[in-house]
C-alpha cells in the first residue's frame, strides 16, 4: 500500500491531534465533519494501513473531495500533500478510483490534456502571431489556458508581452505536452515519473534554457517536480510569469499606463503556499499606475483555495463552485471592484461563478490586466 | 438485549436529515480519540456520529438516545487531553461543530451569542472586525469551540486579567439528558444574585450533564498594544513572590506563565526551528517568569518597566534575547510557526507529550517541582517540563502541566504514565490542591480522584448527575465510574 511509506507521520498526526489544519480547510468548510480534515484523511489512511477501513466508494468520495490545496501542510509539520495523494493512489490501487479520473487520466494520455480536447486544436490560438518552435526561452502555455474559453487571448497576451520584453519565446504548439500536476494529484505516481523524463527529452528539443509559463501547477511541476525526478540533469531554469513582469517593470523594460480601479489579489495554492511566490504578483499589481490593491482577510499562506485544485471540480462541481463562492465573497468584501489572481484555474472558478451567479464584480488574470495596461 | 444502531441511525435520520447522519467506520474513525494519552492503535469508535446544526437538532437527537438508553458523547475540536470526548462505550457522538454561527453581537453590552460549535479563533476573528476580543485563551484555540472550553474549563493564556472561562459566561443554552432545552444564567449581565448559578454548574461539567449548544459570553474592546517579557528566576518562590508584589504595587497584568528550564526548550521550538539550537537562560535559573502586559501603549511601557524593576529588585534576571520572548509568545498564543513546523506535530514524531495536570497552591511550587521529578523518575518517565499557568483574576491561583515523554507504542510505559498522573493528584489533593486543573476528569480518571477530592459531597454531586441525567446517558465513563487507566490501591 502506498500510504504505508508515510507510516511515522500517519500516526504522529494520530498521535497529536492539535486540530490547526481544520477550521480554514476548504473541503471542511462545506462539510463540517472530522473526515473531511487532513487528520481525518490521515486518520482513514491509518484505518486502512490497519485492515479496520476497507477501500470502498463511499471512502474514495471522502478521499477525493479534497482540492489538495496545502493548507493543512502549512499548518503541519507533515508531509500531508504527499500522504493525500498517496491515499488516493490507494484507494485507486483497490479499484474504487472515481469514473471522473479516470475519465481525465484517459484524456492525459490519448489527448495530452485532461480536458478531453483534441491535441491538434491546442495551439489555434498562436494563428497570426510570429512565433519559434524553437530558443533559449520556451513559453509553456499549459492545458488551462489552451482551451479554455474564458481564457481566451490570455496566451496570445502573454506572448506579446514577452515579445516586447525581448524574450521572443519560442512555443511548442500542438507538440506541447501536459505538464501531467494531475498524475501526481490522481496517484499515478509511477507513470508521472515515465511522463517527466519523456517531458524533458521534449524541452531539451526545443533548445531552450529556461520556461516561462502562467500556470501555477505547470510552475511547480515543471520547476519542482521534475527536479525531484530527475535530479541534477534536470538544467532548466523556470520562472513564473509574475516573476518576469517584475523583473521588466523594475528594470524598465515594461511600462504601464495608468488604470483607475481597485482590486484585490488571490494567491493560488501552487503559486503561493507552494511555491512561496507571494510578492511578485503584488508588487505588478502595483507597479500599474492608478490601481488600488486591497488584501482579503486571508492572504499569502493563509489565502483561501478558489475550489478548482485536486480535480474536485470533476469529482464534486457543487462543492467546488461553493468554496469558490466563499472566495469571492472574501474578495466582495474588501470593496475592490475585482479580484486578480495569476492562475488560470483560479481565475476561471472565478469567472465561471460570477458569470453563473450574475455578480457586479470582475476577475482577471493578471496577464489580463498588464495587457490592457501595456504602453 | 443488543442495541440496534441500524435502527437508531435510521430514526434519527427521519428526524434531522440523513445529510447530519453519519454511520461509515471512515467516517466515525475521526472521533476514535481525542488528544489524550492511549496506546497508538487504540480505536474508541462512536456507532454514529450526529452533525446538527441546531439546539433542536441536538434536543431531537439525545431524545431518540434517551428512549434507547444509548450513550451520547459530545464534542468540539477534539483536542482534549483527559479523553473526555472520546465515545468509551461507543454511542451517539455529536459533533458540535455543525453549530458554528454568530447568532447576536451586542456592542452596546459588550456581550456575544454564539452557537456552541465556534472555535475561540474563528469568533475572535469575527470579533476583530468590530475592535472587540474575547480573552478566553487555550493553546488549543484554532480547534477548541466554545461548548467544550465551557464543558472542559481548560486553562486561558490570559487567566490572571480575566480568568477561567466562567468569568465570561453569562447564560447558556442546554439540551439535558432527556433531551429538553433548557436555558441557564442571563441574558445580556454576569450579575445576579437570584436563583442558583446553574450556567456555572455547566462549566467543566464535561457533557456529564447534557449538550452546551448557545453561549452568551462577555465580550471586551481589544486593547491596542502588548509587551510579552521574561525573567529568569532562581526559584518558583521568587517567581510568585515578584508576581504578588507586582500585583500589590496595582499594575494590571495580562498574563503570567511560569515554567522550569526543561518545559522553556519545549515552549521555544520557533527560536530551535529558526536558530537550530536550543535558547538559552543564565545557570542556576529554575523558574522562567513569562509576563504580558495589554492597553494603551503608555500605560503598557510604564507597567512594563514598573514590572521589571520589581523582577530586578527581587532577584530576577530579565531575558534580553527577543527572539527567544517572540519564540515563547509564539508558541503560547500567536501559534504562528514556520510554514510546514508547527511545534505540535514536530515535537511528537517519536513520542508524545503527556501532562498530569494538578493544581497546586501557590506557596507549594517549589516542592511540587520536586515531586514532579520524583514521580517521574519513579514511574520511569522522562521529564518534558512543568509549565504553571495563573488563572485567577488578580491572585496567583494555578493549573498546573507536569509534562513528561510518554512512548505511545509501549503499553507499559502508558500505565506508568497513568501511575504517574495519579500520583501527582493524589499529592496535590494532599497539600489542599486539585487532582486536575485544566484538562478535567474525563475518561482518564472518571469518578475514582473525583471521589476522593470529593468525598463530603459526592452524594450531591450524584444527585445532580441524577436531575441532569436520569438515565446516564450523556457522556458515561467521564466523572464518574471506574477509569481504564487509573485505579487504587495498585
Amino acid at each position: 500500500m502506498k500510504i504505508e511509506k508515510y507510516v511515522d507521520s500517519i500516526y504522529t498526526c494520530n498521535r497529536t491531534r492539535c486540530g490547526f489544519c481544520i477550521d480554514d480547510c476548504p473541503s471542511y468548510r462545506e462539510v463540517r465533519i472530522d473526515s473531511y480534515t487532513s487528520r481525518g484523511r490521515l486518520m482513514i489512511s491509518r484505518g486502512l494501513i490497519e485492515g479496520v477501513i476497507k477501500p470502498s466508494p463511499q471512502v474514495a468520495k471522502t478521499v477525493y473531495e479534497c482540492t489538495l490545496c496545502g493548507y493543512c501542510e502549512y499548518k503541519c509539520a507533515l508531509e500531508n500533500v504527499k500522504i493525500l495523494e498517496a491515499l488516493r493512489e490507494t484507494v485507486k490501487e483497490a479499484g474504487f478510483e472515481p469514473e471522473q479520473c479516470k475519465y481525465i487520466i484517459a484524456s492525459l494520455y490519448s489527448n495530452e490534456n485532461p480536458y478531453m480536447k483534441l491535441r491538434r486544436n491546442r495551439g489555434l490560438w498562436i494563428r497570426g502571431l510570429d512565433i519559434r518552435r524553437k530558443g533559449r526561452t520556451l513559453y509553456f502555455a499549459g492545458c488551462t489556458i489552451s482551451y479554455s474559453s474564458y481564457l481566451k487571448g490570455n496566451a496570445r497576451s502573454i506572448v506579446k508581452i514577452l515579445q516586447k520584453i525581448g524574450l521572443n519565446p519560442a512555443y511548442l504548439a500542438s507538440n506541447e505536452f501536459c505538464c501531467s500536476a494531475f498524475l501526481h494529484m490522481l496517484g499515478y505516481e509511477e507513470e508521472f515519473q515515465r511522463r517527466a523524463e519523456r517531458n524533458y527529452r521534449l524541452i531539451k528539443g526545443s533548445k531552450c534554457d529556461a520556461i516561462v509559463t502562467s500556470c501555477p501547477f505547470c510552475y511547480l511541476t515543471l520547476k519542482k517536480d521534475y527536479g525531484e525526478v530527475l535530479g541534477s540533469k534536470y538544467d532548466i531554469e523556470v520562472l513564473h510569469i509574475t516573476q518576469v513582469l517584475k523583473e521588466s517593470i523594475d528594470s524598465g523594460r515594461l511600462s504601464l499606463v495608468e488604470m483607475n480601479t481597485t482590486v484585490t489579489y488571490h494567491d493560488p495554492c501552487h503559486l503561493g503556499r507552494f511555491m512561496r511566490v507571494f510578492e511578485e504578483p503584488r508588487e505588478v499589481i502595483k507597479a500599474i499606475p492608478g490601481v488600488s490593491l486591497v488584501e482579503m482577510e486571508k492572504n499569502r499562506f493563509e489565502s483561501h483555495c478558489c475550489g478548482g485544485g485536486g480535480v474536485l471540480l470533476a469529482i464534486n462541481p457543487d462543492m467546488a463552485f461553493s468554496i469558490t463562492s466563499k472566495r469571492l465573497s472574501e474578495a466582495i468584501e474588501t470593496g475592490a471592484k475585482a479580484i486578480v489572481s495569476s492562475c488560470p484555474i483560479c481565475v476561471e472558478m472565478f469567472k465561471r461563478k460570477i458569470k453563473y451567479d450574475g455578480v457586479r464584480f470582475k476577475a482577471y488574470d493578471i496577464v489580463e490586466l498588464i495587457a490592457r495596461v501595456l504602453k | 438485549m443488543a442495541v440496534n444502531y441500524d435502527l437508531i441511525a435510521k430514526e434519527i435520520v427521519d428526524t434531522i436529515g440523513a445529510d447530519k447522519v453519519f454511520t461509515e467506520i471512515h467516517e466515525r474513525m475521526a472521533y476514535s480519540r481525542d488528544w489524550s494519552v492511549r496506546p497508538f492503535n487504540e480505536l474508541s469508535l462512536p456507532d454514529i456520529v450526529v452533525r446538527p446544526t441546531s439546539t433542536e437538532d441536538v434536543a431531537a437527537t439525545v431524545r431518540i438516545a434517551y428512549k434507547h438508553g444509548v450513550p451520547v458523547i459530545p464534542c468540539g475540536g477534539l483536542t482534549g487531553m483527559a479523553g473526555g470526548a472520546v465515545p468509551t462505550y461507543g454511542g451517539i457522538m455529536i459533533d458540535t461543530r455543525g453549530m458554528n454561527r454568530i447568532l447576536e453581537l451586542d456592542i452596546d453590552n459588550l456581550t456575544v451569542t454564539v452557537q456552541a460549535g465556534i472555535t475561540i479563533s474563528k469568533l475572535n476573528s469575527e470579533l476583530e472586525k468590530h475592535g472587540l476580543w474575547f480573552p478566553h485563551d487555550p493553546e488549543s484555540k484554532q480547534a477548541a469551540t466554545v461548548g467544550a472550553s465551557i464543558a472542559t474549563r481548560n486553562d486561558s493564556t490570559f487567566g490572571i486579567k480575566y480568568g477561567k472561562i466562567e468569568q465570561s459566561v453569562i447564560g447558556l443554552v442546554l439540551v439535558d439528558g432527556v433531551g429538553d432545552i433548557v436555558r441557564l444564567g442571563q441574558r445580556k449581565t454576569l450579575i445576579s444574585s437570584s436563583g442558583y448559578r446553574l450556567h456555572w454548574l455547566l462549566v467543566g461539567s464535561e457533557g456529564t450533564l447534557g449538550i452546551i449548544t448557545e453561549a452568551t459570553l462577555r465580550i471586551f474592546p481589544k486593547p491596542k498594544e502588548r509587551c510579552v517579557d521574561m525573567v529568569a528566576f532562581k526559584t518558583f518562590a521568587d517567581a510568585t513572590k515578584a508576581v504578588n508584589r507586582i500585583v500589590q504595587a496595582g499594575l494590571s497584568i495580562e498574563s503570567v506563565n511560569i515554567m522550569c528550564s526543561n518545559r522553556f526548550q519545549y515552549y521555544t521550538h520557533a527560536y530551535r526551528v529558526k536558530y537550530g539550537k536550543g535558547a538559552k537562560v543564565p545557570s542556576g535559573t529554575r523558574a522562567i517568569l513569562c509576563l504580558t502586559f495589554n492597553g494603551d501603549s503608555e500605560v503598557v511601557n510604564f507597567s512594563r518597566n514598573y514590572a521589571l524593576k520589581i523582577c530586578r529588585e527581587m532577584g530576577g534576571i530579565v531575558v534580553e534575547e527577543r527572539e527567544i520572548v517572540n519564540a515563547w509568545w509564539t508558541s503560547k498564543h500567536v501559534l504562528k510557526f514556520e510554514p510546514g513546523r508547527q511545534k505540535w506535530p514536530d515535537s511528537q514524531r517519536i513520542e508524545r507529550f503527556g501532562a498530569a495536570d494538578a493544581s497546586i497552591p501557590m506557596g507549594r511550587l517549589d516542592e511540587a517541582y520536586e515531586k514532579f521529578k520524583e514521580l517521574a523518575l519513579r514511574n520511569g518517565l522522562k521529564i518534558l517540563g512543568m509549565n504553571v499557568y495563573v488563572q485567577a483574576p488578580y491572585s496567583l491561583h494555578t493549573s498546573v502541566s507536569f509534562a513528561v515523554y510518554v512512548n505511545d507504542k509501549d503499553v507499559d510505559n502508558i500505565k506508568r504514565f497513568y501511575n504517574y498522573v495519579k500520583e501527582m493528584g493524589l499529592y496535590a489533593l494532599s497539600i489542599g490542591g486539585s487532582s486536575t486543573s485544566y484538562q478535567g476528569d474525563g475518561e482518564k480518571y472518571a469518578g475514582v480522584l473525583c471521589e476522593i477530592e470529593h468525598k463530603d459531597s459526592l452524594k450531591l454531586i450524584s444527585s445532580i448527575k441524577n436531575i441532569f441525567d436520569p438515565k446516564h446517558i450523556m457522556n458515561p465513563g467521564k466523572k464518574f465510574g471506574s477509569s481504564k487507566w487509573i485505579k487504587m490501591g495498585d
